[in-house]
């Protein structure tokens, strides 16, 4: 197989209508393109080593250890400080002041110095600061139920029920990781030039990636300092069903909004992905052998995925269903010797399955063609800077047709109604958190964040009914400044097609849970968890190697 | 270590001041000049301003406090060659925005130059007109009373931004002339990512920053999660 060289033909593509829906968004599930594998593969590729030069830790668990990731031009260390947390004060809410364990991705090896100053602030999290010298700030706390148990057993020499590790699925869970500029971390500025940084979120999944090393490191030294020579160590298959655990809130929604550039570049490329996998005439034996071998490890996740929460026990419910179906059908009713076989499957479940199996499909489908699709990662990152502009010739014809073309979603709705604006996104007082209320029983409503894009585009809509076509923007935006950032946002629609998510987010029907698991899913999260329409919980890295087995271990 | 992070690592947090990344403090003059009465849309420029102005070394936070708290600033009323002054100054936000919007129309740059009478807070409006340079990809240079300065198709200034003098206050007429200039020949200064805040600065913009803020409520909290179990 090799890299596509022609255009791919349209009829192998999804509209941005259909994809850019929360009902779709919310049965996003990571794919080979998601941030996680992208470093993974990296790392694997440009043959990085790893090392743990410092583990200052005492025999209560307290103390500092350094990670070390040596790359071929540059090197980046996780600094790791672990705490006596008192039972009463562990939380995962982002108000929280206390945390097990407090992370920071160094740029380069630490000095002394360096590690003083970081042990200062890194542990006080948003009350503390960072420098250009970091790449990320986070947080974690431990799985009381595992992370005991798991000590437990290894410090009476046996290993723990592998029963019970997949039933949690993490030792330690983070909290918040803050990368980008926050806190006085370095800014994606100061990090052009270095390719394993201009995919999204690379230093942040390194950060975490490094972070699991530390939560087993750690179990095996509490087990050793209370078992002495009884203790063992984790068996490798087991640790292997350990990632690291991720508690969540509405931090992370307006993210999706207030990147619409970005956004599009991740979504373009998964669906450029699926459209260049569809467009294959024929498939190979080993494309065949490989997409049954995700589908048996699709199969295996979907039994080790739990959830209580009512939206995702049916969820749930429809991807084991739906691989059922699938199942059956690849094995019956496929016929692989037929022109564009992936294309036939791919419709097939359009059609045959529920909409959580088919983005499931979709994942196992671009799963055996690396070859074909894994160029598209260097494309999911974009300057939002270049994009950060008006077209002021542009005339108020041509806006008010890019606005009916491409915001026809949001033109339909009656935004006076109450249903249609039941809720108002705000940001807290406390901790500075992004939070959802409800307008009409909540106070701050005039402290509205400006993510209402269907709304916003439907007044502009009303207040273009009186200029006239030949008019230039200029001129609307001279006298209505306030329209600035919405007739910004429909111009980039006419070249970013997949910038915005097509729905109304102030609605009362909207669920938050949607973008969380759209979000998660690129970053490569699995076990999506909800515990209300606005908090979940997910693992990272369950099942990828360790830095010490990544050289031995196909991660492609 | 580059010199910019070195000295990063030795003074990064002091009693008078506090270095942040630049998307940090544009972040936080957003919010503040939301906090101030500005609409959104206004907002997001004016952090965007902020930090195009600390990259290169000059106080953005200050100067867009600065504007924050100016008051009878007018909008221009855009016209071919000269923008007329009229009997408050002009807005360098408005201007600003306006000059990027008009460029290509006859009220904007046209072939030659663009005079925009009685303007103050010259720093701001060079922010606008470097993203002009970028916007119409050609290099332009701004004239105010004896002194002149470049800036790039990049949006980046000639090194002359160092040497300027450029008070917030002090109203100007200004011209704004497509550079003829070889861009070759127009050294541009350097960005940096870390940005000097004065602690002074700092708490006027926070409390700008506060006016955004809704007080939680126990249902609040409770709707963001608070009821998670924390020990399983």
């Amino acid at each position: 197989m090799k890299p596509i060289e022609q255009p791919v033909p349209a009829r192998f593509y999804r509209s941005p209508g259909q994809v850019m829906r929360l009902t779709r968004m919310g049965c996003s599930h990571p794919t080979r393109l998601s941030f996680l594998r992208q470093l993974l593969r990296r790392l694997k590729k440009e043959n990085w080593s790893f090392d743990r030069p410092v583990w200052q830790i005492n025999h209560e668990g307290v103390g500092h250890a350094v990670y070390w990731a040596q790359g071929p031009e540059r090197c980046y260390s996780l600094v790791a400080f672990a705490h006596n947390l008192p039972e009463e004060m562990r939380s995962d809410r982002v108000i929280a002041t206390a945390w097990d364990a407090t992370f920071t991705l160094f740029d380069g090896t630490p000095s002394t110095a360096d590690i003083e100053r970081l042990e200062r602030n890194v542990p006080l999290q948003e009350a503390g600061r960072i420098s250009a010298k970091e790449l990320s700030l986070s947080r974690a706390n431990r799985s009381v139920r595992l992370f005991e148990y798991v000590v437990k057993e290894l410090a009476q020499g046996r290993q723990p029920e592998r029963g019970r590790l997949e039933q949690t699925g993490y030792l330690m869970r983070t909290t918040a990781v803050y990368g980008t500029g926050k806190f006085g971390a370095a800014d994606r500025g100061n990090l052009v030039g270095r390719p394993e940084m201009q995919a999204p979120f690379q230093a942040e999944m390194l950060s975490v990636w490094l972070t699991r090393a530390f939560t087993v490191d750690l179990v095996e030294h509490l087990a050793a300092e209370q078992g002495g020579m009884q203790a063992v160590k984790l068996d490798p298959a087991l640790r292997r069903l350990l990632g690291v655990g991720n508690s969540t809130g509405l931090g992370m929604a307006p993210f999706l909004v207030r990147h619409p550039a970005l956004i599009h570049h991740w979504f373009a490329a998964r669906e450029e992905a699926l459209a260049r996998v569809r467009s294959q005439p024929k498939l190979t034996s080993e494309t065949i052998d490989q997409f049954f071998e995700a589908f048996r490890a699709a199969q295996e996740n979907v039994v080790q995925w739990h959830s209580e929460h009512p939206l995702q026990v049916a969820k749930l419910k429809e991807l084991r269903e739906g691989l059922r179906k699938l199942q059956i059908f690849v094995h019956e009713g496929w016929d692989v010797a037929q022109v564009y076989p992936w294309d036939a499957l791919w419709q097939w479940g359009e059609l045959e399955l529920p909409m959580e199996a088919q983005e499931a499909l979709l994942a196992l489908l671009l799963e055996p063609h690396w070859e074909l699709v894994d160029d598209l990662g260097d494309q999911m990152a974009t300057d939002e800077e270049v994009t950060f502009k008006v077209d002021g010739c542009q005339s108020i014809g041509e806006l008010r047709k890019h606005l009916h073309s491409h915001f026809a979603w949001a033109l339909g709705m009656d935004y006076q109604q109450p249903e249609q604006c039941a809720r108002f996104w705000y940001v807290s007082e406390e901790k500075l958190e992004p939070r959802l209320g409800e307008r009409y029983c909540e106070p701050g409503a005039e402290l509205e964040q400006p993510l209402d894009i269907g709304r916003q585009v439907a007044e502009l809509c009303d207040v273009l009914k009186k200029w006239s076509d030949r008019t230039p923007v200029a001129h609307l935006l001279l006298v209505r400044p306030e329209f600035r950032s919405i007739v910004r946002r429909v111009q980039l629609s006419a070249h970013y097609p997949f910038a915005e998510i097509q729905e109304n987010l102030i609605s009362a029907e909207m669920l938050p849970i949607d973008l969380l698991r759209s979000k998660l899913a690129f970053f490569g999260a699995t076990r999506f968890d909800p515990r209300s329409d606005r908090w979940v919980r997910i693992s990272l890295f369950q099942g990828e190697p360790y830095p010490d087995e990544l050289n031995n271990t196909d991660v492609s | 270590m580059s010199p910019e992070n070195q000295q990063v690592s030795e003074d990064f947090c002091t009693s008078s001041h506090l270095w942040f990344s630049q998307s940090e403090l544009q972040q936080l003059v957003v919010k503040a000049a939301r906090g101030a009465g500005y609409s959104w849309s206004d907002a997001e420029e004016i952090g965007w301003a902020a930090a195009w102005l600390s990259k290169f070394g000059l106080p953005g936070g200050d100067f867009m406090l600065s504007l924050m708290q100016s008051n009878d600033l007018q909008a221009p009323r855009p016209a071919a060659l000269r923008w007329k002054g009229n009997s408050h100054p002009h807005c360098p936000l408005r201007c600003g925005l306006a000059l990027m919007d008009f460029a290509q129309l006859p009220e904007g740059l046209g072939a030659s130059c663009l005079v925009i009478e009685s303007m103050t807070g010259l720093p701001c409006f060079l922010a606008f007109a470097a993203r002009t340079a970028r916007q119409i990809q050609h290099p332009l240079q701004i004239q105010w009373e004896e002194q002149s300065l470049f800036v790039h198709e990049d949006a980046w200034p000639s090194v002359e931004i160092d040497q300027v003098s450029m008070e917030f206050g002090k109203t100007v007429d200004v011209r704004i002339t497509r550079s003829n200039s070889d861009m070759v020949s127009i050294e541009t200064k350097n960005p940096q990512y870390c940005v000097r805040v004065s602690k002074q600065f700092l708490e006027q913009l926070e409390a700008f920053a506060h006016q955004t803020l809704v007080p939680a409520t126990d249902l609040s909290r409770l709707r963001a999660g608070s009821h998670d179990d924390p020990t399983s």
